[in-house]
This record gives C-alpha cells, sequence and structure tokens, in this order.
C-alpha cells in the first residue's frame, strides 16, 4: 500500500507540464521587463511608457530617451545576461557533471576579464564601463573575442585537468586557482595604473547592466542568440553526457566534438556577457539548479528553454532590487546576484551529503 | 548458429608509444546468436580490457574483432552504437533523471537531432522495459532505486539501443546474492528469447558455472611470476561449462592455497588446514551439514581409517553421538556437536597435529 501511495506521489510530481511552465516564465518575463522599465529614478507613468515602447512616442523628449536609450537596453541586457549566463552554467554543470559548475565558479568569468584587461593592457585602454561605453563597433567585436577566448582557453585548461582528476571538489579548488592567478595579474596591473583607473575598473568588478550602448546591444544579442542556438543544438549530446563519457560513446556520440561545440557556445555566451557587463556570479549555478527543481527533469531540450526565460526574470528582477534604495543610488548588480544565488548554492550543497561523486 | 562476432589471433593489451603491455592473447573466439557467455578470471587478468577491445574502445595490439564479417575498427561510432551495446560499472548518479528517460537514452543512436521520440522508439523502450520488469519503476528517479533495480534498469537501456550485442562488465558486483541470481536469470532468458549475444564479465563462478552457454576463462598462472611475457598473455580458455570442469581447467586457474575446487559438487572448498580426520556415520541431510560444519573448524572426514573421535548421527532424532577417546556425548545441534569436541582434552592436541 504504501509503496503504491508513494508511486502515485512520484507520478503526480511528474506530471508537471514543462509547456505551461514555459508560459508562465514568459509572461513572468514580460511583467519582469515592463517593470524593469518602469522603475528608476525619474518616474515615468506606465500608460506613457507602453505607447513609448509601442512606436508611438509621446511628445516629452526625455522620457522618450530615458526609456528608448536608457531603459529598454538596460532591461534587454539583462535578460541577455540572465539567458546567457544560466545557459553557459547548465552545460557546465552537465559537461562536469558538476553540479556547483558554473561560468564564475570554475573561472571561465575571470578567465574572460582576464582576455578583456589583456586587450584594454595593450591598447592603452581602460576597462570600465565608460570605456566600454566609447568604444566602436570594430573593438565592441574585439573585445567579445578576447573575452571569449579568454573563457575558451579556461574552460579548455580546466577540462583537461577534469579528464586527469575525477574529484569534483578538486576542480572547484582548480577554478578557483584560476581565477586567483587572474587576480594576480589584473592586480600587478592596478599596480602602476592610476588611482581612477583603479576605480574604474573597480566599477566593472561590480557588474553593470547599464554599460550596453544600444550599438552594443546588437552585437551582443547577435553573439548571445548564436550561443543559445548552439546550446539548443547540443541538447541531445548533452542529455547522454549525463551518463558519462564512456556510455556517451558506446551509444555512438563523438565525445570530444560535442565538447568542442559545448565549450564554444559557452565561452561565447559568459565571455560576450562579461566583456560588456562584468563578472556577474551565482546565476549560473543557481538558475539551472532552480530549474531542474521546479520541472523534476534533466531532459536538456526542455532545460535549455525553461534556463533561459528563468534567467531572464531573475536577472530583472535582481535589476529592479538594484533600485531598491531610493531615488539617487543603485547598488551593485553582482552584489544582488550573490545574495540569491550563494543561499541556493549552499542548499543545494546541503542537499548533497556526497558532493564528490554525486551529480545533481 | 550463427557467428556474429569472430576473434582471430586476437592480442590484447596496452599500447603507450614506445611501452606495450601484452595482457591477454592470442585467441580465437566466436559468438553466436543466442549465446549466454560468461567470462571469468581474476582480478587483473584482463576481463576489462578484453571488452573494451571487443567494444571497439580499446585497439587491439594484434589480430581483429569481426562483426558480422566486418572489423570493428571499420565501423563508425554511429554505426556500432546500432550493433553493440555496453553496461559498465561506471555509476550514473543523475538526479531528476527518471527511469523512463534513462532507458529512453538508449534510443540515442536512432533519434533525430533533437532526440525526440517515435512511436517506434516508445515501442522499443515499453519492451526493454517489459522484458527486464522494470516497467513499475517508471516514473521513479534513478536515485530512489536500489543497486539490483539500477542494475536492471540498466540492462533495460542496452536493450532499448536495439542491439546484437550487449557486452556487460560486473553488472553483479554489488549486488545481493537473490538479486545477482536475478539478474543472471534475466541475461540468459535475454539471450535465449531475442536471439542477441549477451557476454558478461564476472566473478560468480556458481553462477557462470550453472547458467552460461559458455565460458571464457582468463588463466593466470603461466603468466603469474613474469615481468614481461614477450608476445603471449594470459591464456583464455573457452568452452561449455561442464567440459571445462572435466577437463581441470577450472580446477587448475583457481586452485591456490587455502582452496579447493570440487569437481563433483562444481564448488569451492576452503581449507582451513588442520585436517585432522574424524570417523563420521550416518547419511542424508544432515551427513552433509555436519561435515561441512567440520571441515570448517579443521576436521576432514575420513572414515577409511579409525579415528579417536568418531560421530554419528542419528537422522530422525536429530541428535549426534560423540565419542573422543573413551569418553562419550550426546548433541542436539551442531553448535553443541563443535562445543563438545572443542571441548574434550583432545583438541589441543588436534590443532598442534
Amino acid at each position: 500500500m504504501e509503496s503504491r501511495a508513494k508511486e502515485e506521489i512520484l507520478n503526480r510530481k511528474k506530471k508537471r507540464k514543462p509547456l505551461i511552465l514555459l508560459v508562465v516564465l514568459f509572461f513572468a518575463l514580460l511583467f519582469f521587463f515592463i517593470g524593469d522599465i518602469a522603475l528608476g529614478s525619474i518616474h515615468i507613468p506606465l500608460n506613457k511608457i507602453i505607447s513609448i515602447l509601442f512606436a508611438d512616442p509621446t511628445d516629452n523628449l526625455a522620457w522618450n530617451n530615458i526609456i528608448l536609450k536608457i531603459r529598454l537596453p538596460k532591461a534587454t541586457t539583462a535578460v541577455l545576461v540572465g539567458a546567457a549566463l544560466s545557459v553557459s552554467g547548465l552545460q557546465m554543470q552537465t559537461l562536469f557533471r558538476n553540479p556547483l559548475a558554473g561560468p564564475s565558479v570554475l573561472g571561465i568569468t575571470s578567465g574572460a576579464s582576464l582576455g578583456v584587461a589583456l586587450v584594454m593592457l595593450s591598447s592603452g585602454f581602460v576597462t570600465t564601463v565608460f570605456a566600454i561605453r566609447s568604444l566602436g563597433f570594430l573593438s565592441s567585436w574585439l573585445l567579445i573575442f578576447s573575452a571569449t577566448m579568454g573563457a575558451f582557453l579556461t574552460l579548455l585548461f580546466v577540462l583537461a585537468i577534469a579528464s586527469k582528476v575525477r574529484d569534483n571538489v578538486i576542480l572547484l579548488l582548480v577554478g578557483l586557482m584560476v581565477s586567483h592567478i587572474t587576480i594576480a595579474l589584473v592586480s600587478i596591473w592596478q599596480y602602476f595604473s592610476q588611482p581612477d583607473q583603479i576605480k574604474d575598473y573597480l566599477m566593472w568588478t561590480f557588474g553593470s547592466l547599464g554599460g550596453v550602448t544600444r550599438e552594443h546591444l546588437f552585437i551582443l544579442s547577435i553573439v548571445v542568440v548564436l550561443g543559445l542556438m548552439m546550446a539548443f543544438g547540443t541538447s541531445k549530446a548533452l542529455n547522454v553526457l549525463l551518463l558519462g563519457e564512456n556510455y556517451a560513446r558506446s551509444l555512438g556520440l563523438s565525445v570530444n566534438y560535442s565538447r568542442i561545440i559545448i565549450i564554444i557556445s559557452t565561452s561565447l555566451m559568459a565571455g560576450s556577457i562579461t566583456a560588456f557587463c562584468g563578472p556577474i556570479g551565482f546565476i549560473g549555478i543557481a538558475v539551472p539548479h532552480l530549474s531542474r527543481s521546479l520541472l523534476n527533469t534533466s531532459d536538456h531540450k526542455i532545460l535549455i528553454p525553461v534556463v533561459c526565460l528563468l534567467g531572464g526574470v531573475i536577472m530583472l528582477f535582481c535589476d529592479i532590487v538594484t533600485h531598491l534604495p531610493g531615488k539617487q543610488s543603485i547598488l551593485p548588480i553582482n552584489a544582488i546576484t550573490s545574495l540569491i544565488g550563494a543561499p541556493v548554492v549552499i542548499s543545494v550543497i546541503l542537499r548533497k551529503n556526497n558532493l564528490k561523486s554525486s551529480f545533481s | 548458429m550463427e557467428e556474429i562476432v569472430v576473434i582471430k589471433d586476437l592480442l590484447i593489451g596496452y599500447q603507450k608509444s614506445a611501452l606495450r603491455k601484452v595482457v591477454a592473447g592470442p585467441v580465437n573466439l566466436s559468438l553466436s546468436a543466442g549465446e549466454f557467455i560468461c567470462m571469468i578470471g581474476q582480478n587483473g587478468s584482463g576481463k576489462t580490457t578484453l571488452l573494451k577491445t571487443l567494444a571497439g574502445v580499446q585497439r587491439p595490439l594484434k589480430g581483429s574483432v569481426e562483426i558480422r564479417g566486418k572489423n570493428i575498427s571499420h565501423y563508425r561510432p554511429s554505426q556500432l552504437s546500432k550493433i553493440l551495446s555496453v553496461v559498465l560499472t561506471d555509476r550514473v548518479a543523475v538526479s531528476n533523471l527518471d527511469v523512463y528517460a534513462l532507458v529512453g537514452l538508449g534510443r540515442y543512436p536512432y533519434t533525430n537531432w533533437l532526440g525526440g521520440l517515435t512511436d517506434k522508439d516508445k515501442k522499443i523502450i515499453d519492451w526493454a522495459l517489459k522484458s527486464t520488469d522494470t516497467k513499475k519503476f517508471i516514473n521513479r528517479q534513478l536515485g530512489e532505486l536500489s543497486d539490483g533495480e539500477l542494475q536492471k534498469v540498466m540492462v533495460a537501456r542496452a536493450l532499448a539501443q536495439d542491439t546484437d550485442i550487449i557486452l556487460l562488465d560486473e553488472p553483479t558486483a554489488h549486488l545481493d546474492l537473490p538479486n545477482r541470481i536475478e539478474i543472471f536469470l534475466l541475461l540468459k532468458k535475454l539471450a535465449l528469447e531475442t536471439g542477441k549475444v549477451i557476454l558478461v564479465s564476472t566473478h560468480e563462478l556458481d553462477l557462470a558455472l550453472q547458467s552460461a552457454d559458455k565460458i571464457w576463462l582468463i588463466d593466470t598462472q603461466k603468466t603469474e611470476n613474469q615481468e614481461d611475457f614477450g608476445e603471449y598473455g594470459n591464456h583464455i580458455f573457452s568452452g561449455v561449462p561442464e567440459d571445462m570442469v572435466i577437463s581441470g581447467v577450472f580446477q587448475k586457474a583457481f586452485e591456490k592455497h587455502g582452496m579447493t575446487f570440487d569437481k563433483m559438487t562444481g564448488r569451492f572448498k576452503i581449507n582451513t588446514g588442520y585436517n585432522y580426520r574424524v570417523n563420521l556415520s550416518g547419511n542424508k541431510t544432515l551427513f552433509s551439514w555436519t561435515e561441512r560444519a567440520l571441515e570448517r573448524v579443521g576436521f576432514k572426514v575420513d572414515n577409511s581409517k579409525s579415528s579417536s573421535i568418531q560421530i554419528e548421527i542419528d537422522e530422525e532424532n536429530r541428535k549426534w553421538f560423540l565419542k573422543v577417546g573413551d569418553k562419550n556425548f550426546i548433541a542436539s545441534s551442531i553448535e553443541e556437536l563443535i562445543y563438545k569436541i572443542k571441548q574434550s582434552s583432545n583438541y589441543e592436541l588436534v590443532l598442534q597435529k
């Protein structure tokens, strides 16, 4: 009797339709998107916002500019950041079969920021939101390229180590060391820099969604959408990789080829986002876990769209929270994502007593 | 019977640049449709190496593995995955993955780029679940299965892959006896009913002897004390279980200090090493159990000569009459019997001999 009751509960747990969740998440995304645009230091009535957004500009030029040039790009950036980092985190968790993998944990964002720093150093720029703002079309491609390469090389390095050691905890430590190496390199650079440059760099490390102009946004969206499409294309491969390399190979998957595709896609997303918005932590780890527990599935075909939307929703929510202190000041986005993401990670660790061998 | 796999002059081992380590072979073997084959051998004898070579994961040092007349290295991975499936010792610990999804992954070689399941795929999955008696678990997460259940599900996944050949690497390693028997029966049944070739590497000598159509025995005797044995590795014997027992191959391969293989029963016996002779009389069930108990504590039953310890069994009343020297005892259980023997003054003497 008892086991049948248990079976029934499990059945019910199973019956959650992913389609319904997708629709709900889509409307949540829309809601938070409008909400994010509506909130800010200058109050603009909601009906005006809607009319400005949907092709009927009001005569108030300042409002037009605020909405279309500042808030709309920022909200769009938030969605891109959430989707890109979350999907990249999901890919890494599966690739490394490690519940705590994510762009920030494995040193991928650090690798990307090192790539950014190197470009800035050699070309005499300063890595700041303001510097990024003043970047032209060509140099923003250069920035994305260098950040992506930084992320890609770091990932290859970590993956090479992962094939040698099968211990999840050691892998995380390696990621930590990579982060420290980049921090060290950057701090050497800072030592020889001007105080205002250091301040600018510090601002960048806080993370910012506001540094992305409309022109940059165009480039960023192309890269992120490309990465997301590649990620969705690898969902079948990711599913068999859950069983481990040997089973995946026995099922006819060319493991190395799939790995390269996954790494390129994840580097593109994590790299480009880091280049423009700074290292934003914890979204990449937390959102995949939240999605998995919402859906109770490990099927990437369903997970990737859900992770995408949920990532966007949470990032918009975080951005809204940054406005909480009041009219003038804005909290650093990185602090908010950490405040929300870190508890999720802790709960994952607590749920998995045996972190060394288990995979969520 | 149709030969599906033919192994010709196969020499297996490892080659890392100039370093060459021969493990076993050269050997000629074949696997036919519907055969259930158990591969046995001590740890490190090369069971896994042979399995890997047969699965195309590892290249042979010499010779060839041919599946349906074509060399295994000429198959593309995607082609091979439709002919050969494996059940590995790798632990699959993915939470949020239910049994149905796992078995469904077996359809990977056949599905489109998104991995969607067609009606045909679902039918085969259903059949795989039914054949392994795992249908009742389909909504359970992997973490909610016992080791035995998980192993059956892994077999179902291999079945769903719809291949002519299934290789299993120690599928009963972490299981208790009833589950081990169940897995063996299941594999045997599947080979018989589906005509698949099923090759299992195992340490279950008893079960292998009782169920396998053929046994591959990797013998480490000759190579045991050699560092480098050139182009000859461990010898691989192949044959039906009974022949292997009769010819003494089994006995030779597994005879080690403190252990004997009993040709009559097909069982291994542990030698406790004392072997003090006792006389035992009686018959039926109690006799053999009493004999076992006596052997366990170091006495050998030998009625050809008279001994200072004599035991007579009264089967009906379940009584043991014990005579040690000139003292008489009556025991009503084997425990009591052993206790009495040990208590008697002769026991110390017995141990010293």
